[in-house]
């Protein structure tokens, strides 16, 4: 696929997503989608005409911009607990920037049939691989059960559902050191979750 | 608890004994609820039709209308079901006998054995009511998630001390669990549900107890499932 071809299908998904977050997606249409993205009768757009095949494709653009905003954040951290805190920040700024998407990511699309929330959970699954750093630095790495990655993310999915949930996506910048601890504390238990609640709560790394 | 009857289809026939057939059978109302949670599990609550549920169950148009308004109702009343079992058979297990630590073991364990008998039922709980229907039944699911809240926050009180909890730590813990439960429904492998109860337990208790006793306690849940305790 050339440049100028993916950068169209990149612009086709991102207006399939705003369809679905003004519509829904029972009343999103590609070819509102197609006339948003200023696009006609190119031959690529023939892969997306059907309509459910273009709202997963614009939820995998969806997600994989959430994933990758994520690793950006981890990157910046200088240990893992910071890693693990900066890259929960970048997907919570993310989120918070647009409410109507996040619920689209949580609800409107999940509800569209089983193969959609399989996807959303496959989405959830996707973070736990960032985890696996805790086993190093836990004491207990080696004891610690096989699905410890999984129930952390699981974890702080719960809290950030509930509150896109509850209408405030928006606020969820200012949770991240309760979730935070929810991360950590499988990993390092409750005095070290703790203890890097309060750094977070008290942003030392905006200080350092 | 009359909800428990509703089961009896997804339980193994020896369970019904000797008793008579018109006691056991079950009414049409619970066959409804059955076929109505079998169908969404299958296809997802938006696919499942009234006509698919009162095929499946066997019962008349008119046998539906009886019980029920419409299809919200019926799926409304299977998520209802499903929660009062859940509630009931981690509620059974909180005997007075038990340290909270072994009562959320044994709940936990009971809970998932029930997930695993019904299937069809904890994918309506977990999956459906949650993200496919309506608001009624996502409140549902979430007075479902505020009783075993209520039940966690008892570990407080016995929690290691001196260490700041957020509020949301409770919901973070069941939030852990449900993303092992759903990862094995989603997979096709309810069986191995109960196999989840030692890292759940260690992911529940974490929060409250220093690392070697929450793996102390993830231990026992291991023996537990070995030895069927």
């Amino acid at each position: 696929m050339s440049t100028s071809t993916q950068f169209e299908r990149e612009r086709l998904l991102g207006a399939m997503l705003e369809e679905m977050v003004e519509s829904g997606p029972e009343g999103a249409e590609v070819e509102a989608a197609l006339r948003r993205a200023g696009l006609d009768g190119e031959e690529w757009v023939a892969e997306l005409l059907d309509k459910e095949r273009c709202m997963f494709a614009a939820y995998e653009q969806l997600t994989e911009r959430l994933a990758r905003k994520t690793g950006e954040g981890c990157a910046l951290g200088e240990d893992w607990p910071r890693r693990v805190r900066r890259g929960l920040e970048y997907l919570l700024e993310e989120l918070a920037s647009a409410p109507a998407v996040a619920t689209l990511l949580i609800r409107g699309f999940p509800a569209i049939n089983p193969a959609a929330r399989a996807r959303y959970q496959a989405f959830v699954e996707s973070f736990a691989p960032l985890l696996s750093g805790g086993r190093e630095q836990s004491e207990m790495g080696a004891e610690l059960p096989a699905g410890v990655e999984l129930f952390a993310v699981g974890a702080a999915e719960a809290i950030v559902f509930e509150e896109i949930e509850a209408g405030r996506a928006a606020q969820l910048p200012a949770l991240a050191p309760a979730i935070l601890f929810s991360l950590l504390v499988p990993f390092l238990g409750p005095e070290a979750a703790s203890a890097e609640m309060q750094r977070a709560s008290e942003g030392d790394l905006e200080v350092a | 608890m009359d909800s428990w009857a509703a089961d009896l289809p997804e339980r193994e026939p020896q369970e019904i004994g000797s008793l008579p057939r018109e006691i056991v059978a079950p009414s049409e109302r619970e066959r409804l609820i059955e076929a109505m949670a079998l169908s969404c599990a299958e296809r997802g609550y938006a696919a499942t039709s009234v006509e698919e549920v009162i095929a499946r169950a066997g019962v008349s148009r008119r046998g539906f209308e009886e019980n029920f308004t419409d299809k919200a109702e019926c799926g409304t009343a299977a998520v209802n079901q499903i929660l009062a079992d859940i509630t009931a058979a981690a509620s059974i297990a909180y005997s007075p006998e038990y340290s909270e630590w072994e009562k959320i073991l044994r709940g936990v364990r009971a809970l998932l054995e029930l997930m695993a008998a019904r299937p069809s039922f904890a994918s309506l709980a977990q999956i459906e009511a949650r993200q496919g229907m309506g608001p009624e039944a996502y409140e549902l699911y979430t007075a479902g998630i505020r009783v075993l809240g209520a039940m966690l926050d008892r570990l407080q009180a016995n929690a290691l001390g001196g260490v700041a909890r957020p509020p949301s730590a409770i919901r973070g813990a069941i939030g852990g669990a449900e993303a092992l439960i759903r990862r094995e429904l989603l997979a096709g492998r309810p069986e191995r549900l109960p196999e989840l109860l030692p890292d759940i337990i260690y992911g529940m208790l974490a929060p409250y107890l220093d690392q070697q006793e929450a793996l102390r306690y993830a231990g026992l849940a291991r023996e537990l499932l070995n030895d069927g305790g």
